[in-house]
């Protein structure tokens, strides 16, 4: 769903707007599991476009978020941040450029979350891109190759990209169908960074980190996790996300029971299928005693 | 009284002892006071005398019996015997006198009396049997001796002779088993006033009911009066099988087979007593009330649930029973082995390797590797939840030799313990170790398990008995220690040193990190304590004789189903001989094994019974024995595969792959479904055909076309909006704001400002399931005719097409055109013979593409056997759910009415197979399939009309019509 600013009357954006304001002293969170951090740090320097492919929630976006705040709280520029567009089927070239809005017997011009990163120099992460529609990826090419413009038709100008502007796009490649895999005419306009689920002693890392949980707890629930990937295409299509382990572990700090935080947060989430579920649990019961 | 010449005469026949005991017998009647006497007496010589050989041994028999009884009544009724009996054959009159001699002295006049008028009634009724007047006096002899018998010696009588107006064979087998008779007279009675037949089948029987006690079993002699207007020999029989196979559990059988109101319902619940909890005879008894508290149950129904074939009768027992059954978990089985271990792992069940040989040299042994073994049913705990704990603690268990490095090192393993003087102790003593060492690994890794792995341990200890055997013992001890018993809980006084020894080394796995070395050097230490009582003082005199299997103690139960030679690779023998040649002490042991026995003296450590400083010159005897096995395997296989017809056929199946299922057939005379009826193979090993697709599709271009014109008729189905139409259902609002700001611009406004909802994507699944009966090998007609079972001569060359060939063309012909249109779709074939026989071949699945292998295997459909349609419905549903399309639809070619030898108790009735398969096709439309049945059987209409609607059946009269009749039938389901 794309969550995308109106712009208030004072030009400035509002809290709901997805642009993140990347001044504030601390980096999100995010625990390197390879030399991804530097890859990305010198496609920026050449303003390579980036492609991270990876399974639902293994850290894409915390990863972007994380880069996006080493790059930006570096610079003086204020502007400086992360616009993210979280792609969907109906999700169309205008809603990424921008449109004219009637406002009152006004034609008011209403940039996109794409246009106003090119403008403002951000990075633009188009999360999960294929489920975008095939018109829309296409506006990217100019923005992805040494000519670094957007060509907004309506408004009948081409805007060069800011100096620090850079494309960032992620998809998923385990469960996306033929049909809506990636074009190789947009897909050879990134650098690829591969992304896994992290391993079973950084996973626990992370547990612990974002929630505050007891290592012995988050290395359960990390255990629960690889076990559980290894029955992805057998019922669910992707392992359990470390999103949802994180979320398991966040319900048992607010004091719910082990067994049924395991069970809301990761067992009736991961699938609907009851044989399916009954094996996560009998995992879960596992490595938590009821 | 006769003259003297007649007597003299008459003596002159007799020897001289004869002679000497008739002259004192003759002249001891007093002509004054019974003249009759003495010529009765004279009279009865003679017709002896005259009988024939054995004659004189007859009257000396009569001489006896005169000798003690004289009284003139008592010559009068054996000279009236005489009379009788002697006019054909002398043995009767042999016995009577036998007998006479004995009873005198025993019998009662009365009794004598009785005894006599019943064979007059005998000898009546049966003149010309002599045989069986033989057996009366020869029966009376033996078993009414004494005078305790013969206080049933009236009632006996009476039996026999109310047996006496029915056939001989009564009286024969009376009189034959005379003891059992005379036992049993009072049941025997009883059961002869409502059916003679059954008595006598009781008197038969008699023998082997008393040698098993069940004569004293006064249940069971309830059940055979209660039963015996039915006839009594199966239940008989049943009785002393159950008997034989339950000992004294058998009486709680029959005193609750009482309730139950039909004979073959009882005997259905003795053959399956092996399948009862016998051990808990309240929950068996609760189980039976439960059976019989529906009185308007069928007979069939009531069978059915004392045999164990219905569901309810399965779900209540698994109910009381707390039993938990693998089939209800295998999946959730499966996805945990599978999670666990990160391997593609098959959950089989134990019992089933045994059921055929196929299992065991086909699919199952090509995955042997990859298997977990888990048993079919577990009832040993009182609550459910303990019986699944098992389950769990069990797969676990086997899944810690994969997760916990077993698995890896087997070679390593398999070299340490081929190493060992008694490989096979040795292995015992590493399962053991390892074990314990999973155990521990176990604990740590899933704290969860623990709960469940100390229950299971403290069960399994609880049901261990003592080893006897000095070496059974110390394994005993051993195996106790791996269930987490220390030295003092086990309280062996003879072996305290040793079992300290023991807990020190097992102690050694317990951290956490403990890998398979650890267990490796273990091994070595507890199999030199085993196996040559070294280090300890006790054990003076070693056991120098290999211990053999049959003495190892009892598996524990959760560890039991591991293979370990499945796990073992095929040895290498060249690295073993490397190994063994060059480096000794690393075959015995690693690095870490170096630094765990740094104090002990290499020299002292054996391979077998060869010191370190032996290897130099090569360990022979091992390199032998490893160089030959894999010979005798090549040999075993390959050298005789040609001429050895069971090792051709045992390769054959290797080769076969096939998955077998269980379902569940709907019984309609017990409303209910026999859960697990029906084994269906899905199999892919028919012979292919290659040409046939291509060959069809090139001699119908016009049909194709026919097809296609008839499919392409079909209109996607999912809905999707489209924006930017020239018209449509709704209006598209940005498209119109656009529409309006060009227009104010004085631009050229794009109309396109509609949305429409179209069918772009089709989502639909179609199983075609081809009848492969033995009937679909008739010849089909000409257009318009009937089928003929004869050749014909019609000149046209598609005459002499089989019915097979018709369906193999129809959907050949619709696949090719389903390809075209983008349709999922999967081709299979059933046939079978009975219901543990339902072949399923799966020539096209719906991940398949229409490749050579698939079209070979259409072309590869050959006529089988029966068609039981139930069971390969149900299967063809479970597939077509699981593509999770939006359209399901299933198309049952077939030719004729569902038949199977044993489809329903009467063969010759259809009603049982239609009655199923109806309900087959309700539970593929209760779970979302479309289905329709094509038949070309003429007769169709009649059952087809009771089995589904009119909508979802077609009786084809020109069966030459079959394939453009399918595409029709193909868009009315999915169009």
């Amino acid at each position: 769903m794309l969550i995308w600013k109106k712009e208030p009357l004072d030009g400035k954006a509002d809290s709901m707007d997805q642009k993140q304001d990347n001044s504030s002293a601390e980096a999100p969170y995010y625990l390197p599991f390879a030399d991804e951090i530097d890859v990305f740090n010198a496609a920026y320097e050449q303003r390579l476009p980036v492609l991270l492919k990876g399974p639902t929630g293994c850290g894409k976006t915390r990863f972007v978020e994380h880069m996006a705040h080493r790059i930006f709280s570096g610079k003086d520029s204020a502007l400086g941040s992360l616009e993210t567009i979280a792609c969907h089927e109906d999700l169309s070239a205008t809603d990424m450029v921008g449109r004219f809005l009637l406002k009152g017997d006004d034609t008011v011009w209403q940039d996109g979350p794409l246009t106003r990163a090119v403008r403002e120099g951000s990075l633009c992460y188009l999360d999960e891109i294929v489920e975008a529609r095939k018109d829309s990826t296409v506006i990217i090419h100019s923005l992805t190759d040494h000519r670094r413009i957007l060509p907004i038709d309506k408004l009948g100008i081409v805007l060069d990209a800011h100096p620090d502007f850079l494309l960032v796009i992620s998809y998923n490649p385990g469960y996306q169908s033929l049909l809506k895999d990636l074009k190789t005419s947009t897909r050879q306009r990134f650098v690829a960074i591969e992304f896994d689920y992290p391993s079973l002693q950084n996973e626990a890392d992370i547990i612990c980190h974002e929630t505050g949980i007891e290592e012995s707890v988050a290395s359960g629930l990390a255990l629960v996790g690889e076990k559980i990937r290894n029955l992805a295409g057998r019922g669910f299509d992707d392992g359990v996300s470390t999103r949802l382990l994180i979320y398991a572990a966040q319900l048992m700090n607010s004091g719910i029971d082990s067994g049924r935080a395991c069970d809301v947060g990761i067992v009736k989430a991961a699938s609907d299928e009851v044989s399916v579920q009954d094996a996560i649990r009998q995992i879960v019961n596992a490595v938590f005693p009821i | 009284m006769k003259n003297s010449k007649e007597i003299d005469s008459f003596k002159t026949k007799l020897d001289r002892t004869m002679e000497k005991k008739f002259s004192e017998l003759i002249v001891s009647f007093e002509p004054e006071e019974s003249p009759q006497s003495a010529e009765l007496f004279f009279g009865s010589c003679v017709k002896i005398l005259e009988s024939g050989w054995r004659s004189r041994e007859i009257l000396q028999l009569f001489f006896s019996v005169i000798e003690k009884d004289f009284t003139p009544s008592s010559i009068e009724r054996v000279a009236g015997m005489i009379d009788r009996f002697s006019g054909f054959s002398n043995d009767p009159l042999s016995e009577y006198l036998l007998w006479l001699l004995d009873a005198l002295d025993n019998y009662d006049p009365l009794e004598i009396l009785l005894v006599e008028e019943l064979s007059h009634e005998i000898h009546r009724i049966n003149p010309f049997n002599s045989k069986l007047l033989c057996s009366y006096f020869c029966a009376l002899r033996r078993s009414f001796n004494t005078k305790k018998n013969r206080t049933r010696l009236k009632l006996w009588l009476v039996i026999a002779k109310k047996w006496c107006e029915l056939e001989n064979d009564y009286l024969e087998q009376l009189f034959f088993h005379s003891d059992q008779s005379l036992s049993s007279c009072d049941l025997i009675k009883e059961i002869e006033e409502i059916n003679p037949k059954a008595a006598m089948t009781f008197v038969v029987k008699a023998k082997e009911l008393e040698d098993l006690a069940l004569l004293n079993c006064a249940e069971f002699k309830v059940l055979l009066v209660l039963f015996s207007a039915e006839g009594i020999e199966d239940l008989v029989d049943a009785g002393i099988n159950l008997s034989d196979a339950a000992g004294d559990k058998a009486t709680l059988l029959f005193e609750l087979s009482s309730k139950i109101r039909t004979k073959q319902a009882v005997i259905s619940l003795w053959n399956n007593s092996q399948r009862l909890p016998l051990e808990k005879p309240d929950l068996i008894a609760e189980w039976v009330d439960e059976g019989v508290r529906d009185s308007s149950l069928s007979n069939a129904a009531l069978n059915a649930y004392f045999s164990l074939e219905s569901r309810s009768s399965v779900d209540c027992m698994k109910r009381l029973n707390s039993e938990v059954t693998l089939s209800d978990h295998k999946r959730v089985f499966e996805l945990v082995a599978v999670a666990v271990s990160g391997e593609d792992i098959s959950i089989n069940q134990v019992a089933s390797r045994s059921i055929r040989e196929e299992d065991i040299l086909g699919s199952e042994t090509d995955n042997k590797k990859n298997a977990i073994w888990l048993p079919e049913k577990i009832s040993m705990f009182e609550k459910p939840e303990d019986n699944f704990g098992f389950y769990k603690i069990s797969l676990f268990h086997q899944l810690g030799f994969r997760e916990f490095g077993c698995l890896g090192g087997m070679q390593k393993v398999n070299r340490q313990i081929r190493l060992r003087r008694d490989s096979s102790l040795a292995k015992f003593i590493f399962l053991a170790v390892e074990s314990a060492r999973i155990d521990w690994r176990l604990r740590e890794k899933f704290p969860g398990l623990s709960t469940q792995l100390d229950r299971q341990r403290a069960h399994a200890l609880s049901q261990r008995s003592e080893g006897s055997e000095q070496k059974s013992e110390l394994l005993e001890i051993l195996v106790r220690i791996s269930l987490g018993q220390t030295p003092k809980e086990i309280g062996k006084k003879r072996y305290r040193e040793e079992a300290g020894y023991l807990f020190g080394y097992l102690d050694l796995l317990r951290p956490g990190v403990a890998g398979l070395e650890v267990s490796l050097h273990v091994l070595s230490l507890c199999y030199e304590l085993i196996s040559d009582g070294k280090k300890v003082s006790s054990l003076q005199d070693p056991i120098s004789t290999l211990i053999t299997e049959s003495d190892f103690p009892e598996p524990v139960r959760y560890r039991e189903h591991l293979k370990l030679e499945a796990l073992i690779s095929e040895p290498e023998p060249s690295l073993l001989i490397e190994t063994s040649v060059d480096d000794p002490a690393h075959v015995l042991g690693d690095s870490y094994e170096e630094n765990m026995i740094s104090d002990s003296d290499a020299n002292d450590v054996e391979v077998g019974d060869l010191k370190k400083e032996n290897l130099d010159g090569g360990v022979a005897i091992y390199l032998e024995e490893v160089a030959n096995e894999p010979d005798q395997k090549k040999s075993g296989i390959e050298d005789n595969a040609e001429d050895d017809f069971p090792a051709a056929m045992r390769k054959r199946f290797f080769k076969s792959k096939y998955s077998v299922f269980q379902y569940d057939e709907w019984d309609y005379e017990i409303r209910d479904y026999r859960p697990g009826w029906c084994s269906l193979y899905e199999r892919t090993d028919l012979d292919m055909d290659q040409e046939c697709f291509d060959r069809i599709v090139s001699d119908n271009g016009p049909i194709i076309e026919k097809i296609r014109r008839e499919l392409a008729r079909i209109r996607p189905q999912t809905l999707k909006k489209v924006k930017g139409m020239i018209d449509g259902e709704d209006i598209d609002i940005e498209k119109t704001i656009s529409y309006v700001l060009d227009k104010k611009a004085g631009v050229n406004p794009d109309e396109n400002i509609y949305e429409q909802r179209q069918r772009v994507e089709r989502d639909v699944s179609t199983l075609f399931l081809i009848d492969m009966s033995a009937s679909t090998d008739d010849l089909v007609a000409p257009p318009g005719d009937q089928i003929s079972k004869v050749a014909s001569h019609f000149g046209n060359q598609k005459i002499d097409r089989k019915i097979i060939d018709l369906e193999k063309e129809a959907v050949s012909l619709i696949s090719y055109v389903l390809d075209e249109l983008g349709d999922e779709y999967s081709i299979c074939g059933f046939s079978g013979y009975g219901r543990e026989q339902v072949d399923y071949y799966l020539c096209k699945s719906f991940d398949d593409s229409m490749g050579a292998l698939s079209k070979g295997m259409i072309g590869g459909l050959v006529p089988c056997r029966s068609t039981r349609m139930g069971a390969p419905i149900r299967h063809a549903t479970r597939d077509l759910v699981a593509t999770g399309s939006r359209v399901k639809a299933l198309i049952v070619l077939s030719d004729g009415y569902p038949q199977d030898h044993d489809y329903g108790p009467d063969r010759n009735s259809k009603t049982y197979g239609l009655m199923d398969t109806m309900k087959a096709l309700a539970e593929a439309k209760q779970k979302g399939v479309s289905t329709f049945c094509l038949t070309v059987d003429p007769s169709g209409n009649d059952y087809l009309r009771d089995m589904c609607s009119e909508s979802q059946y077609m009786v084809i009269r020109d069966i030459s019509e079959l394939p453009t009749e399918l595409s029709r039938v193909y868009r009315g389901l999915t169009g």
